[in-house]
């Protein structure tokens, strides 16, 4: 049953993706309405106090990892239904997962580096 | 809407695959009467208009599941739906999308028959010598009858396949008709067959296909709501994935008679 | 000789996922939810480009990158990208909910005139769709109470 539970990581995934996103819209795009204050989120400023403080490091992490995953899985899901050769859809699903991986490496990184510097 | 006196123009899709390349559109003009319906008017256009028009017709009452086709933008049962309830002066009845076409509005449905061979669709024992060689009589409560009854009222007409966005681009989605059958014997109480039917809905073009559009209940001429089935199949899959195989409740077995009352005799013959 | 005639293959194909007939909301949920997924996806690359290429450059390239995406047509991107944000999201947690078995009732015997599941809780559909219409308000409203988006 490992495509059922990848579906149920998948749903998993996407109430993560709710719930960070939330916290991401909150502050970021609903500052005014919510008054948190901050007029400007998406100046240096503000965007590198976020960037330094280790509880939004880690938000961001987990919601690059959910986004990955949700994202890639559902546009693999659409290609399925597209594609009729199964040798098709293994070589969506390897460049996917290679793929995926390697975005992760690469986006994970930043904040981290940022974080430490 | 049509009465007794009106007639309504019907646009028919031709497609001879021995002469044509490209479906067309061709026009009929039907009299209609009050009760009439699509497939009584595509039998007038046989009988008095055009005799080499192909259909597919049958029981004419909505019970073998032949006729479906695409009338007025929408999958029926060409039996089962009156021209006056479509409330237009012109139909247009087309083959059924998503099922290749035979010819005219005959479509092939051999793709969504071997669909539904492959989910299992009947009991598995766990005794296979009882499978083939039944001993005894199951009882089920109503309530275990209700739990798939609905869903067996499948006439496997393929106007789920017609209205569902996934059979539109992927060919080899399991389908609607094909995964409402494999719940239906997935509840049921007499089956032990769930473990490896649950294992064939969950490929690739299986149940995890579905999104829940709702095109296939919201169409279905008999009222089988195969969207439900398979969202409550997905419920039976999850389970699995989390839990292991999950075995329905042991099915009670008729009593064994103890003893057989002899028949009543036949009344002595008194004509003379 | 006969030569074999081969059925003429009549799906609908992808025209199908956007419209395949008279159909109610929920068969046009599926593609809004297809495509503001796959908006979101697009948005999701370029917003990673954004925070990871262009913020590694440091404060002045960030700054410039800003001014660049501070115009009407990123804003109004922007306004879009949080609607399909809402309706994915909304839309979505109906969806799981639903796709697990919850939320549509139990089987019905198929009694004339006949109804769905789906049909018989579309109450649920239409909390779902009228909470995303408040909060895609409410987002666009952030824009116009403060400044930037």
């Amino acid at each position: 049953m490992l495509k059922t539970r990848m579906q149920l990581l998948f749903y998993l995934s996407a109430i993560g993706l709710a719930v960070f996103l939330g916290i991401h819209m909150a502050v970021q795009h609903l500052n005014n309405v919510l008054a948190t204050g901050d007029t400007a989120p998406t100046s240096w400023l503000s965007m590198i106090g976020r960037a330094t403080q280790n509880g939004w490091v880690v938000i961001y992490i987990l919601m690059l990892v959910f986004g990955l995953y949700h994202g890639l899985y559902g546009l693999r899901g659409i290609i399925i239904e597209m594609t009729k050769s199964d040798k098709a859809i293994n070589l969506v699903n390897r460049i996917f997962i290679v793929g995926g991986i390697i975005i992760f490496a690469w986006a994970a990184y930043i904040p981290i580096a940022l974080a430490t510097r | 809407m049509p009465d007794k006196e009106t007639s309504v123009t019907f646009k028919v899709q031709r497609f001879d695959p021995e002469k044509d390349k490209q479906p067309r559109m061709q026009e009929f003009i039907v009299p209609t009467r009050r009760g009439m319906t699509i497939l009584d008017a595509l039998l007038y256009i046989k009988e008095n208009l055009d005799g080499t028009l192909a259909f597919r017709t049958s029981c004419r009452m909505g019970i073998c599941g032949s006729c479906g086709m695409y009338i007025n933008n929408y999958p029926r049962l060409a039996c089962h739906t009156q021209i006056a309830e479509l409330e237009s002066a012109v139909v247009t009845v087309k083959p059924l999308p998503n099922s290749p076409i035979i010819k005219d509005l005959a479509v092939d449905l051999q793709p969504m028959f071997d669909k539904h061979k492959s989910i299992k669709p009947y009991i598995v024992q766990e005794n296979k010598t009882e499978e083939s060689n039944l001993t005894h009589e199951y009882v089920q409560k109503p309530e275990e009858v209700e739990e798939y009854e609905q869903f067996s009222y499948c006439i496997k007409c393929g106007i789920c396949v017609a209205a569902c966005p996934t059979s539109a681009s992927d060919a080899k989605f399991l389908g609607p008709q094909a995964l409402g059958q494999a719940y239906r014997y997935c509840a049921d109480s007499r089956d032990a067959g769930s473990a490896e039917r649950l294992t064939i809905t969950e490929s690739n073009h299986g149940a995890w296909r579905c999104h829940l559009a709702g095109a296939c209940s919201e169409a279905c001429p008999k009222g089988v709501d195969p969207g439900l089935a398979i969202q409550l199949l997905k419920n039976k899959m999850a389970k699995q994935a989390l839990a292991g195989p999950q075995k329905n409740k042991k099915v009670a077995i008729y009593p064994e008679p103890k003893e057989i009352k002899p028949r009543v005799a036949v009344p002595p013959f008194t004509a003379k | 000789m006969q030569t074999e005639v081969k059925p003429r293959p009549n799906q609908l194909g992808i025209v199908g996922w956007f419209w395949g007939g008279n159909y109610k909301i929920e068969r046009y949920l599926y593609i809004l939810h297809r495509v503001t997924g796959v908006g979101l996806i697009l948005f999701a690359m370029f917003h990673l480009f954004e925070t990871t290429v262009m913020r590694n450059q440091g404060e002045s390239v960030w700054e410039m990158t800003m001014r660049f995406l501070a115009n009407p047509i990123f804003e109004i991107g922007l306004i879009l990208v949080g609607f399909a944000f809402v309706i994915h999201m909304l839309n979505g947690a109906r969806l799981i909910i639903q796709e697990l078995g919850y939320l549509l009732g139990r089987p019905k015997r198929p009694v004339y005139p006949y109804s769905d599941a789906i049909r018989r809780k579309r109450g649920i559909t239409m909390i779902f769709m009228a909470v995303i219409i408040v909060l895609m308000v409410v987002f666009v409203l952030n824009r116009f109470i403060g400044g930037a988006v």
